[in-house]
């Protein structure tokens, strides 16, 4: 692979900087311009982001180091931050620049006149720039830097609200968030100190011969676990989402949460790396907890009664799909993994706004008074209706793609030997049954939205399509949930190339 | 080696500087002493040159005695007179502010920059003869300061303090004494002063170890400092604990890799240094579990600190380079942000009166400068990046790998001392955590919301959980609403500055981690 040294990743990254800078600078004097101003900055690091994939596409990787302190002795690890944009960090960078940009445009209306608005917006950019961070860390130091930078930066948008139950869901979102920072940065030290580098690639030399790499592993495992929402460190999900506003937890549950599982694939496949894992029993029970995840997840929205609430599971249930493609360990199985952190990005993306959407018209969000809905916001609910299909799996929208690709993957890794015919069926099995019970929590609130009768008593009460600036970014991410059905093309061929470079 | 009158100079010029005292206007005190510590300085900064290509200033007074006052400065000795005196001449900018509703601010001064000439001597000394002298001048003069208030509190801790630091003092005179006549020899700059194969050497190392760690507020004896540092003036409180404790860890530092010397320690005295290794364990993690417990914000403060200074003496014991060179870090970054923090508790109580965290709740609207200096210097203590506590974390952390691959202890502990960094930072957050997110963000009541509530517990079937009106303590409890805002640029510069300095170095660290490098270089070629 061929590097190019390039300030782009660092354009990128300091994007959102200088959003934040414009903002504290015309806030005294236009503070309604700020919503606007963050959605243009979120725009520019999009387009920042887009330049590179001429690059990406062509095979090579984009990277840049900044050497903070460097000594001549021999054996010193130099503390730098440096960054390296490969497809895998291209691929979840730009789905999370994408998505944080329509969220913000959203957010325009979604947060006029509420409270703290340029908190609000400060505090968004700083998340993404913690996100790209990570995505784009070509060392662990760098990427324990931006992780933190994220969990905190994040922590100001779950307590937006400020009310008791925010504050409660905020304290055990920052305090799991912590404690996972602190575990990973364990297993990061140990890792640097065994091998003496901390570059992602170069660091995990060295390991396999470590008696510490189980704790290295879970350290790694735990640490983005938190964050990814895995099953069981997902108890920070349900209790700081009800609370939210709903444009950031579509942000924490449609592209923060991947931070997570990017780290998991960092770690399984270039940190670690595959050799070391081979004949170990690290992987399987990673792979037994996703499928647990998938379970669980699904299990609990079902009987959930506010509708941030049960998106939040079904979250749980979607990483878990994620992370069983990654633990597969066979190419076709990564690619799945991977392309479903774009389609749920997309997906749950929709669905969070959509919900939010209705929220700001109507202030309905408890499943029971979102009967017939549908006849007062027709688009939003069809948007919904869309979202829900995909999340169910079927064709042609995206979420079938991703499900296709999951139930060959296990097949395929039956089939080089990477596990045993039963495990496969297993998970075949589980992804089976989960579809069904997103069957059962998605369809009633769909069926129910179109045809149900509205128990509202007056027509103000029932609300209608938002204006046109809230309602293009979910019906773009909407049609997106179709375009990525029908032609899964960009998603497959770079998620297939990634999967291709990790198994040869 | 150079012969220089500076290292001299650096630790004469408060006490020749008090000369001219007498004649400062009486209200210009603080600015006398402030203008004192930045002339020395720049006195300091004049020998950074010759010091950082490698040279060692020296002069020698021969007193005839058989015992000579030797003053000495190495890289060592500069990096922790800099930036001791760097906190001193911004936190007696802070104290012109501070101290002007005080009273006895002649006493508080002279005290004050003697206390000064005590930390210079003890850094820039050549021998333990000299150490001792000027340790004892610290002791002696530092009381004074903790004594400043004259409240039945203050005097008590004040005695408390006195009373242990004399006791330690008398401690490390045995060990001071026992090492000349045994050796012959108390130069400094020796490593290893040849004590090895004493059997008076256990008793002697412990001598040095209790008078040192009584300095530093080592566990089992720190209970002085959750009494004295928050009863001082803030001003004070922050030399208190950004700085003087640290003339502890320095003499702990001397007293392993100078007066025993390293390869002797690894070669016939593990025995001594793994309870130095499980006592700074201890330290640090009870430092924390205690701060959790405090209602008072300088308490805690005080607390957190001697859980920091763990962090160092752990650095110095782990016998491995990046653990000195952590310990060292961590000397500087804890110096730059308790500093800091201590002024900032300092501005809540100055401007507000209100000392205790549950009144702090809301500051943020009202002190939002200040709150933001509390607020970064509270993350680089918990240890979060980009500040520069997380520097230091990072090399204490990857000392204790080190050691794990060195050998000179069982392995195992390289673990514990990893897990109990982590440990640290993690209760660290338990209670910054609240202090910070309490600031900023109170629970907020309003209509709309107590509608969504009120829906939420009727959809969930939940009690209702009644949202709790707003801290109106400050209404209560008679405070100084009335200026409660930023402090004037006196007060908030410096903190300001301790701020940036916090913020600068984590993320461009080289210029202290270089001389720590280098410093840690000396013991390990």
């Amino acid at each position: 692979m061929n590097q190019i040294i390039s300030f782009l990743p660092l354009l990128a990254l300091s994007i959102p900087l200088l959003g934040i800078i414009v903002i504290l600078w015309v806030s005294e004097r236009f503070p309604q311009s700020v919503n606007l101003l963050t959605a243009l900055s979120t725009l520019l690091t999009a387009f920042a982001v887009a330049t590179m994939y001429p690059t990406i596409r062509a095979g090579g990787s984009l990277t840049k180091s900044f050497v903070l302190f460097t000594a001549p002795q021999v054996g010193f690890i130099p503390l730098v931050f440096s960054f390296r944009v490969d497809a895998l960090g291209f691929f979840v960078g730009l789905i999370a620049t994408v998505v944080w940009m329509l969220s913000s445009f959203f957010a325009i209306e979604f947060m006029r006149k509420k409270h703290a608005q340029i908190r609000y917006d400060i505090f968004s950019l700083l998340t993404l720039i913690g996100m790209l961070g990570v995505v784009f860390a070509a060392d662990l130091f760098t990427l324990y830097v931006f992780f933190e930078l994220l969990s905190v930066a994040s922590l100001v948008l779950v307590i937006h609200e400020q009310t008791q139950e925010a504050m409660r869901g905020g304290v055990i979102y920052i305090f799991m968030g912590i404690c996972g920072g602190l575990i990973l940065l364990m297993s990061i030290l140990l890792t640097c100190s065994i091998s003496g580098s901390t570059d992602i690639v170069a660091a995990g030399a060295g390991l396999k011969e470590s008696r510490l790499l189980p704790l290295i592993f879970w350290g790694y495992i735990l640490g983005f676990g938190v964050k990814a929402g895995i099953f069981p460190l997902h108890f920070w999900m349900p209790s700081a989402y009800p609370q939210t506003p709903t444009c950031a937890v579509a942000l924490s549950s449609g592209v923060m949460i991947k931070a997570g599982a990017y780290g998991i694939i960092r770690t399984i496949y270039s940190i670690i790396g595959l050799d070391a894992l081979r004949g170990r029993w690290l992987v399987p029970i990673l792979l037994v907890a996703a499928l647990v995840s998938i379970f669980v997840g699904s299990a609990a929205a079902i009987n959930q009664k506010d509708i941030k609430k049960l998106l939040g599971y079904s979250s749980v249930s979607q990483i878990g799909y994620i992370i069983l493609g990654l633990t597969l360990l066979s190419p076709l199985g990564l690619t799945a993994g991977i392309v479903h952190i774009f389609n749920h990005a997309i997906i749950k993306a929709t669905l969070f706004l959509c919900a939010g959407a209705i929220f700001h018209q109507s202030g309905k969000r408890y499943l029971d008074e979102l009967k017939g809905i549908g006849k007062s916001m027709p688009l939003i609910t069809a948007c919904f209706t869309m979202a829900a299909l995909s999340m169910i799996g079927l064709p042609p929208f995206n979420g079938f793609i991703s499900k296709w690709f999951l139930a060959a993957g296990a097949l395929d890794a039956v089939k080089i030997g990477s596990y045993h015919l039963g495990v496969g069926i297993l998970a075949v099995g589980t992804l089976i049954v989960s579809s069904f019970m997103n069957l059962i929590y998605y369809g009633p609130i769909v069926y129910n939205a179109w045809f149900g009768t509205q128990t509202y008593p007056s027509k103000d009460e029932a609300g209608q399509d938002p204006k046109p600036v809230m309602m293009i970014p979910v019906l773009l991410l909407a049609l997106g949930t179709v375009i990525f059905g029908i032609f899964p093309g960009f998603p497959l061929s770079i998620a297939w190339r990634i999967s291709q470079f990790y198994f040869h | 080696m150079i012969k220089s009158y500076l290292p001299l100079l650096v630790v004469m010029f408060p006490l020749i500087a008090m000369i001219f005292r007498p004649f400062v206007q009486k209200h210009r005190l603080y600015h006398y002493t402030a203008i004192v510590s930045g002339v020395t300085l720049l006195l300091i900064l004049a020998m950074y040159p010759a010091i950082v290509d490698g040279n060692i200033l020296d002069l020698t007074l021969d007193t005839g005695l058989g015992f000579n006052f030797v003053f000495r400065a190495d890289l060592l000795g500069l990096f922790v007179g800099l930036i001791s005196v760097v906190l001193w001449t911004l936190s007696s900018i802070y104290s012109i502010e501070y101290m002007r509703h005080s009273h006895a601010h002649a006493r508080f001064n002279i005290f004050s920059l003697l206390s000064l000439s005590g930390m210079m001597g003890v850094v820039f000394t050549g021998n333990l003869f000299t150490l001792y002298i000027f340790f004892e001048l610290l002791s002696v003069a530092s009381a004074i300061l903790v004594f400043h208030e004259e409240t039945p509190e203050a005097m008590k801790a004040g005695f408390k303090y006195l009373f242990l630091g004399i006791a330690g003092g008398l401690v490390l005179l045995f060990s001071i004494i026992m090492t000349y006549y045994l050796t012959g020899t108390g130069d400094l700059t020796l490593i290893g002063l040849g004590l090895q194969g004493s059997k008076w050497l256990p008793w002697i190392f412990w001598g040095y170890i209790i008078g040192f760690g009584v300095k530093a507020g080592m566990f089992p004896l720190h209970i002085w400092l959750p009494s004295a540092h928050p009863v001082a003036p803030s001003g004070a409180s922050a030399l208190l604990s950004g700085v003087m404790i640290k003339a502890g860890a320095y003499g702990i530092f001397k007293t392993i890799y100078h007066i025993i010397g390293y390869q002797d320690m690894v070669k016939n005295h593990m025995g001594l240094m793994l309870p130095m290794l499980i006592i700074s364990l201890i330290t640090i993690f009870l430092g924390s579990a205690c701060a959790i417990t405090q209602t008072e914000i300088k308490k805690m403060l005080a607390y957190s600190s001697i859980s920091q200074i763990g962090y160092i003496i752990m650095g110095f014991c782990l016998l491995a380079p990046r653990g000195i060179v952590g310990g060292i870090m961590h000397i500087f970054a804890h110096a730059l942000m308790k500093g800091t923090l201590f002024m900032c508790a300092g501005a809540f109580i100055y401007k507000t009166g209100l000392r205790n965290l549950e009144d702090l709740k809301g500051i943020g609207r009202r002190m939002p400068w200040v709150t933001l200096a509390f607020s970064i210097c509270a993350f680089s203590m918990i240890g979060l990046p980009p500040f520069v506590g997380f520097i230091s974390k990072w090399f204490l952390a990857l000392g204790a790998l080190d050691m794990m691959k060195m050998g000179n202890y069982w392995p195992g502990f390289g673990i514990i001392a990893l897990l109990t960094l982590l440990l640290s930072s993690l209760l660290n957050l338990v209670y910054y955590g609240p202090v910070v997110i309490g600031a900023w963000m109170q629970p907020r009541v309003e209509a709309q919301t107590q509608d969504d509530e009120t829906v939420a517990s009727d959809h969930n079937g939940e009690a209702n959980h009644q949202a709790q009106p707003p801290m109106v303590a400050l209404a209560d409890q008679g405070a100084k609403e009335h200026n409660s805002e930023d402090p004037n640029w006196v007060m908030l510069t410096p903190i300001l500055i301790l701020t940036m300095a916090v913020l600068v170095f984590g993320i461009a660290p080289g210029i202290p981690l270089n001389i720590a490098w280098q410093i840690c270089h000396i013991f390990f070629p």
